[in-house]
C-alpha cells in the first residue's frame, strides 16, 4: 500500500459478550497484550515508513471491543503514539462497540482516544442480535438505555443496521420512525446483509431480494429527503451518495471502492492479516500472513489471497461484467466478500447489484434537483 | 477648442506594385521629396509643441508605401529625432503588404513601435493584380502572414464587389482563419470591370447575408462596420468610423500627397477635389483654419434633411462623405436601408439620443 | 526548454531539454528516475500494461505517468493496477482509437484518470464510438476528469479563446519532439513519416499558411482555429467531416453552458423577497 492514508481494522479481540446468530466471525478468546500490540504497532508503522504513507485510522473492533479495559486502550494508544511519532506518523483512532460493555468508566477513554465518538450496531426489527439466553427485545431495551446514556455524556453514536426480512415487510416509514423520532438516532448507516462465516438458519436468506429491498431504500430515502435531510439526520450511504453526486467527493462506503485491498488492511488478536473483519476470522484460505510470524507487513501484503482480492476488480472487466454498467465509476462491482459469500467465489459480481443501481439511479436524479434548487434559492 | 491628437496621412507615392481593378489613387507622380518630408515634419513639430499635443500620428498611405524603400523610412526616423526628441509618432501603413520582406520589413518594424498596419486580400477573386497582371494574392498572403508572426495588429479590408455575394460565407471564415483580429468589408462605387460592379442593393443585400453568417458564429469576429452597428443597437455607444459616426475637430486629420498638396480626407485627394493649399505655404494653424479642413465633421453636423429625418441616421449619418450625392445622401444609401431594416428586426432598436463620437478616420 | 519524447535507451543522448521517457518495462521507467539526468524528466510513459506497476511505488520522487493503451486486446482492465500507482503518481491514461476505445475510455475515467485520445485513421464506426465517448463525456454525471481533447476544446468556444489540436494533443514541435525508438527525430510519433523542415517550430506556422493559400476546405472551416490543419497534416485527404461534428457539438454545448450560466447569474442578482 501506498498514497498518504492506510486504514487498519484492528481487532484487540475476538471475545464477544454477545450471541448474535447472523455474526460472521468465529469467535475465541484470543485478545491482544500490550508487548504484541507493541511489535504489532512497530511492523505496520514500518511498513508506512517504507512505503511513504503518513497517516492512519485504527478501527477497533472485536469480537466486541469493550470486553477489554479501558486502561488497555489507553496504553494501546500511548504504544502507538510513540510508535508513530517516531516516525512522524499521524493516527486517528475509531471504535465500534455493541455497547453492552458501556457504561461511564468508558468515558475518559472514549473522549481522549475516540474523539468522544462511537459507532454501534442496531436493527429494526431486531430478531437476531442478543445476548446467551436473551432475546431480542430484551437486547434492543438494553441497548437503549446504554445509548442513550453515553448521548447524555456527550457521545456521538452512530448506528449500522443489518435489514431483514422483517424490516422490509414493515416498510420504510416503521423503520425510519423507530430510529430518528422513537430511539432519537442522528446518524444510522443500512448495510447489506451477507451469509457470511458459518452457516446459520438466519444466513438461510440472503441475500434479500433485490427488488424488495431497492424498493425499500427508495421508500427510505423519500421519508429522509421529507423530514430528515435538512433536518441533520444521516442515513448511510444516502448522504455520501449525494455528496458524491453533488461534487464527486469519493467518499463513499468501503463496499464501492475501486480497490478497498488498496486501503484497509485488518489484523486480528492472533496477528492473522486479512482484507477486513468480514475476512480475517472466519476465512482462513485468504488470510494474507500472520505479521508476527512474517519479517514485514510489506512482505505479507504480496500475498497471493491479497492480490486476487485486489485484482478482482480487473477479472470483472474480464469477464465482461460492469463494464457496461452507468455506474461503474461509483461501485467497480461491489464488496468482495459479499461476492464471495453468495456465489462462492471472488470473481462475481455483489449480489446486491440489481439494489445499487437503483439507488444510485435515483440518488443521481435528486442530486440535480437539489443542485437546481440551490442555484434557485 | 483644444486640439488633443492630430493624425496626418500622407502618401509618399503614387506609384503602385498593384493593379488593383477598383483603384483611383494610381497616377503618375514624383515621391514625397526628402527637403519636402523635412519641411513638413518641421512644421508639424512646431504646431504640436506650441499646442502641447502629444498624440501624433502618420498614417503610411499611397499609392504603395512600401516602394518607397527602407532607405525613406530611415530617413524619416532620423528626422522625427530631430525635430520630435520628446514625443514619439504613432506609424501605421496602409499597404498591399507584398513588399514586407527583408530590409523594408527590418525598417518598418523599427519604425512602426505600436505594430499597426491596415492591409487588403481578395482571397477568391483575382481583383488585386500585380503590375504584371497576375493575382496579387499569394504575395500578400505571404505578408500578412509574416506580419502577423511579427505581431502586427493587421486592419484588414476587404473590398466588397458583385461576386462577392457568392462567396459571402466563405469569405468570412477565411478572414477569420487568417488570425486577423478584425476586418472591414468596404463597398466602392466604381470598378474598372463591369463584372464586379457594385450597386447599393447589391451591397445591402451583401450585408444581410454577412450579418447572418456572423450571427451564426456568435459575433466572435470583429467584422466592421456590423460590430459598430451592433453596438450602438444594443448599448447605445455612438459609431466611430469616420463613415458612420463624426470626426471630431479636436482631432483633426489631414492628407498629404506626394507633393505636398493638403486634403481633409484621401478620397478627395483621389480624386483632386477640397485641396486647402500645401504645406510649403501654409502653416498647420493656417491648415486648420481653412473652411476645408473640417469638411468631414462639418458634414456629419449639418446633414441634409433626407438624412436628418432618416430612422436610421444614428446608424448611418449620411455615411462617407466622398460618397454623397448633390442632395447630400451616400451613394449607398438604399444598400444600407436594407442591412439597417434586416437588422432591425433582429436586435432591439434603442430610442438612445446619439451623441456622435469622434470618428476615427482610416477607410483605405 | 523543448521537451523530447525519448524511449530510456537515448536518455543520455539528449541535453538542454526536458523529458518524456518512455518504456515497455515499469522497472527501466523507474530506474531512468535515478538516472543523473533524472531532473530533466517531467513525465514517464507507460507503453505497456502487461506488467505490474507495483514497482512504480519505490520510484525515488514523484512524477507524472501516462498509460499509453494503444490497442485492442491490450488487457486494458489493467488499468486498475494504476488505482494504486496513483496514491504517489499523477496518471493519465492516453488512448489510442480504435475499436472498443470506448470501454478503455470508461474504464479510466471511472478511475478518476484523465484521459486523452489519440486519433489516427478514422473512419464511420470509429467516429461513432468517438461521438458515444463525446456523450459519456459531456453528459456523465459520474465523470470528474478531463477527457482530451473533447475538454479543451470545449473550455476553447466557452471562453472564445481557443487552443489548437496542437497544443491540445501536444505535438506542437515548437514545445515538443518524438525521438523514434531507432534514435531519429520527428516531429511527433503521428507525424513521424512528415519531413519537419529546417527548423521544425515553424513547422505549423508553416502548414497553416499552406492550408490558407490552398484557399480548400481548411482555409474556409468554421473550426480551423480549434484544429489548426491537425488531422490533415498527416494525411491531406483527410475526411473531416465526422470531426466537424465533433467540434460542432463541442460548441453547442459551450454555447448551452453560457446561456445557463448567465442565466444561473441573473437568478443570483434577483433581489429576494
Amino acid at each position: 500500500m501506498t498514497g498518504s492514508h492506510l486504514s487498519l481494522i484492528l481487532l484487540p479481540t475476538l471475545r464477544c459478550n454477545a450471541d448474535c446468530e447472523y455474526c460472521f466471525e468465529n469467535k475465541t478468546s484470543d485478545t491482544l497484550s500490550i508487548d504484541r500490540l507493541t511489535l504489532l504497532a512497530s511492523r505496520f508503522l514500518d511498513h508506512m515508513e517504507e512505503n511513504d504513507i503518513r497517516e492512519l485510522t485504527i478501527y477497533w473492533q472485536g469480537g466486541e471491543v469493550l470486553t477489554i479495559a479501558p486502561d488497555f486502550y489507553m496504553r494501546a494508544r500511548d504504544v502507538i503514539d510513540r510508535e508513530a511519532r517516531s516516525r512522524t506518523k499521524t493516527v486517528k483512532h475509531r471504535i465500534q462497540s455493541n455497547l453492552i460493555g458501556y457504561g461511564k468508566k468508558w468515558n475518559g477513554v472514549i473522549a481522549e482516544m475516540f474523539d468522544n465518538r462511537l459507532g454501534s450496531s442496531l436493527d429494526f426489527p431486531n430478531l437476531y442480535r442478543k445476548v446467551r439466553g436473551g432475546s431480542p427485545a430484551s437486547f434492543n431495551r438494553m441497548w437503549i438505555r446504554k445509548f442513550r446514556e453515553a448521548r447524555d455524556s456527550g457521545i456521538d453514536v452512530s448506528v449500522i443496521s443489518i435489514p431483514n426480512e422483517e424490516t422490509l415487510a414493515r416498510g420504510a416509514e416503521a423503520f425510519y420512525t423507530y430510529y430518528a423520532d422513537e430511539v432519537g438516532l442522528r446518524s444510522f448507516q443500512i448495510n447489506t446483509p451477507f451469509p457470511g462465516g458459518a452457516p446459520h438458519a438466519s444466513k438461510m436468506r440472503l441475500p434479500l431480494p433485490t427488488d424488495r429491498l431497492a424498493s425499500f431504500f427508495l421508500d427510505l430515502l423519500n421519508i429522509w429527503l421529507e423530514r430528515g435531510y435538512e433536518q441533520g439526520i444521516r442515513i448511510g450511504p444516502f448522504d455520501e451518495l449525494i455528496d458524491y453526486f453533488l461534487t464527486g467527493n469519493p467518499g463513499l462506503p468501503c463496499i464501492w471502492h475501486n480497490s478497498c485491498a488498496g486501503e484497509f488492511v485488518c489484523i486480528d488478536p492472533r496477528g492473522f492479516v486479512s482484507q477486513c473483519d468480514c475476512w480475517v476470522a472466519s476465512y482462513p484460505a485468504f488470510r494474507f500472513g500472520n505479521i508476527f510470524e512474517a519479517a514485514s507487513l510489506t512482505e505479507i501484503l504480496r500475498s497471493d489471497a491479497r492480490r486476487r482480492i485486489k485484482e478482482r476488480p480487473i477479472r470483472l472487466i474480464q469477464l465482461g461484467e460492469c463494464i457496461d454498467c452507468t455506474y461503474l465509476s461509483v461501485c467497480h462491482g461491489g464488496c468482495p466478500i459479499r461476492a464471495y459469500s453468495v456465489h462462492s467465489k471472488l470473481e462475481a459480481k455483489d449480489p446486491y447489484c440489481e439494489t445499487y443501481q437503483a439507488l444510485f439511479k435515483s440518488l443521481d436524479n435528486i442530486a440535480v434537483k437539489i443542485a437546481r434548487s440551490r442555484s434557485a434559492c | 477648442m483644444t486640439i488633443q491628437s492630430i493624425n496626418l496621412l500622407v502618401k509618399p507615392t503614387l506609384a503602385c506594385n498593384a493593379r488593383c481593378l477598383y483603384c483611383h489613387s494610381l497616377k503618375p507622380t514624383n515621391n514625397l521629396s526628402i527637403p519636402l518630408l523635412e519641411h513638413l515634419l518641421e512644421k508639424l513639430a512646431a504646431f504640436t509643441n506650441g499646442h502641447n499635443i502629444a498624440n501624433v500620428s502618420m498614417n503610411w498611405h499611397g499609392g504603395e508605401p512600401m516602394l518607397m524603400g527602407s532607405g525613406f523610412y530611415e530617413t524619416v526616423m532620423e528626422l522625427e529625432k530631430r525635430f520630435f526628441p520628446h514625443t514619439q509618432i504613432r506609424h501605421t501603413m496602409q499597404s498591399n503588404v507584398c513588399l514586407y520582406t527583408g530590409e523594408t520589413r527590418e525598417t518598418l518594424l523599427k519604425l512602426m513601435h505600436a505594430r499597426i498596419i491596415g492591409a487588403c486580400l481578395d482571397p477568391f477573386h483575382p481583383t488585386r493584380l500585380t503590375a504584371q497582371g497576375t493575382d496579387s494574392f499569394p504575395q500578400s498572403l505571404k505578408g500578412t502572414l509574416a506580419l502577423l508572426r511579427d505581431g502586427f495588429f493587421i486592419g484588414m479590408i476587404y473590398v466588397v464587389h458583385k461576386k462577392s455575394l457568392e462567396v459571402v460565407e466563405d469569405l468570412y471564415y477565411f478572414f477569420k482563419n487568417l488570425g486577423v483580429p478584425s476586418i472591414l468589408f468596404h463597398p466602392l462605387e466604381e470598378f474598372g470591370n463591369p463584372d464586379y460592379h457594385l450597386t447599393p442593393q447589391d451591397y445591402g443585400e451583401f450585408l444581410k447575408r454577412l450579418w447572418d453568417v456572423w450571427e451564426e458564429d456568435d459575433y466572435e469576429f470583429n467584422v466592421s462596420p456590423l460590430a459598430e452597428w451592433r453596438r450602438f443597437l444594443r448599448s447605445g455607444q455612438p459609431c466611430s468610423s469616420c463613415e458612420y459616426g463624426a470626426p471630431s475637430r479636436e482631432s483633426p486629420h489631414i492628407v498629404v500627397s506626394p507633393e505636398g498638396d493638403l486634403y481633409p480626407c484621401h478620397r478627395f485627394q483621389d480624386k483632386r477635389i477640397h485641396c486647402m493649399g500645401n504645406i510649403g505655404d501654409l502653416t498647420f494653424e493656417e491648415i486648420l483654419s481653412h473652411p476645408w479642413a473640417h469638411l468631414l465633421s462639418d458634414s456629419k453636423e449639418n446633414l441634409c434633411s433626407e438624412c436628418a429625418e432618416c430612422e436610421y441616421v444614428s446608424l448611418c449619418r449620411s455615411g462617407c462623405v466622398a460618397t454623397h450625392d448633390r442632395s447630400g445622401k451616400t451613394f449607398w444609401c438604399e444598400g444600407l436601408k436594407k442591412i439597417f431594416e434586416y437588422v432591425k428586426s433582429k436586435e432591439s432598436f434603442g430610442d438612445a439620443d446619439v451623441q456622435c463620437s469622434h470618428a476615427v478616420p482610416g477607410c483605405i | 526548454m523543448l521537451t523530447y519524447n525519448v524511449p530510456t535507451l537515448f536518455l543520455d543522448a539528449y541535453e538542454d531539454t526536458k523529458l518524456i521517457v518512455r518504456s515497455d518495462d515499469v522497472n527501466r521507467l523507474v530506474a531512468s528516475l535515478s538516472n543523473a539526468h533524472a531532473d530533466r524528466i517531467v513525465t514517464i510513459q507507460a507503453r505497456s500494461l502487461a506488467a505490474d506497476p507495483e514497482a512504480l511505488l519505490k520510484a525515488p520522487r514523484t512524477v507524472p505517468v501516462d498509460v499509453v493503451v494503444g490497442e485492442p486486446g491490450a488487457e486494458y482492465e489493467n488499468i486498475y493496477r494504476y488505482s494504486e500507482v496513483a496514491r504517489k503518481h499523477p496518471v493519465r491514461v492516453s488512448v489510442r482509437v480504435f475499436p472498443g476505445f470506448g470501454k478503455v475510455v470508461k474504464l479510466a475515467a471511472s478511475l478518476n484518470f484523465p484521459v486523452k485520445l489519440e486519433i489516427g485513421e478514422l473512419d464511420r464506426d470509429l467516429a461513432a464510438e468517438i461521438v458515444e465517448s463525446l456523450d459519456y463525456y459531456l453528459h456523465s454525471s459520474t465523470l470528474g476528469q478531463p477527457i482530451e481533447f473533447f475538454h479543451s476544446v470545449l473550455l476553447g468556444f466557452y471562453h472564445n479563446h481557443p487552443l489548437t489540436l496542437w497544443q491540445v494533443m501536444e505535438e506542437d514541435p515548437a514545445e515538443l519532439r518524438f525521438v523514434t525508438d531507432e534514435g531519429k527525430l520527428v516531429l511527433s510519433e503521428r507525424l513521424a513519416a512528415v519531413e519537419p523542415g529546417a527548423d521544425p517550430s515553424t513547422y505549423i506556422d508553416e502548414l497553416r499558411g499552406e492550408l490558407l493559400a490552398e484557399k480548400g476546405e481548411c482555409s474556409l472551416c468554421r473550426f480551423f482555429k480549434n484544429c489548426g490543419g491537425y488531422f490533415r497534416a498527416a494525411d491531406r485527404k483527410f475526411r473531416c467531416d465526422d470531426v466537424k461534428r465533433i467540434f460542432q457539438t463541442l460548441r453547442n454545448a459551450a454555447k448551452e453552458l453560457k446561456h445557463d450560466y448567465a442565466q444561473l447569474v441573473t437568478s443570483e442578482e434577483r433581489p429576494r423577497a
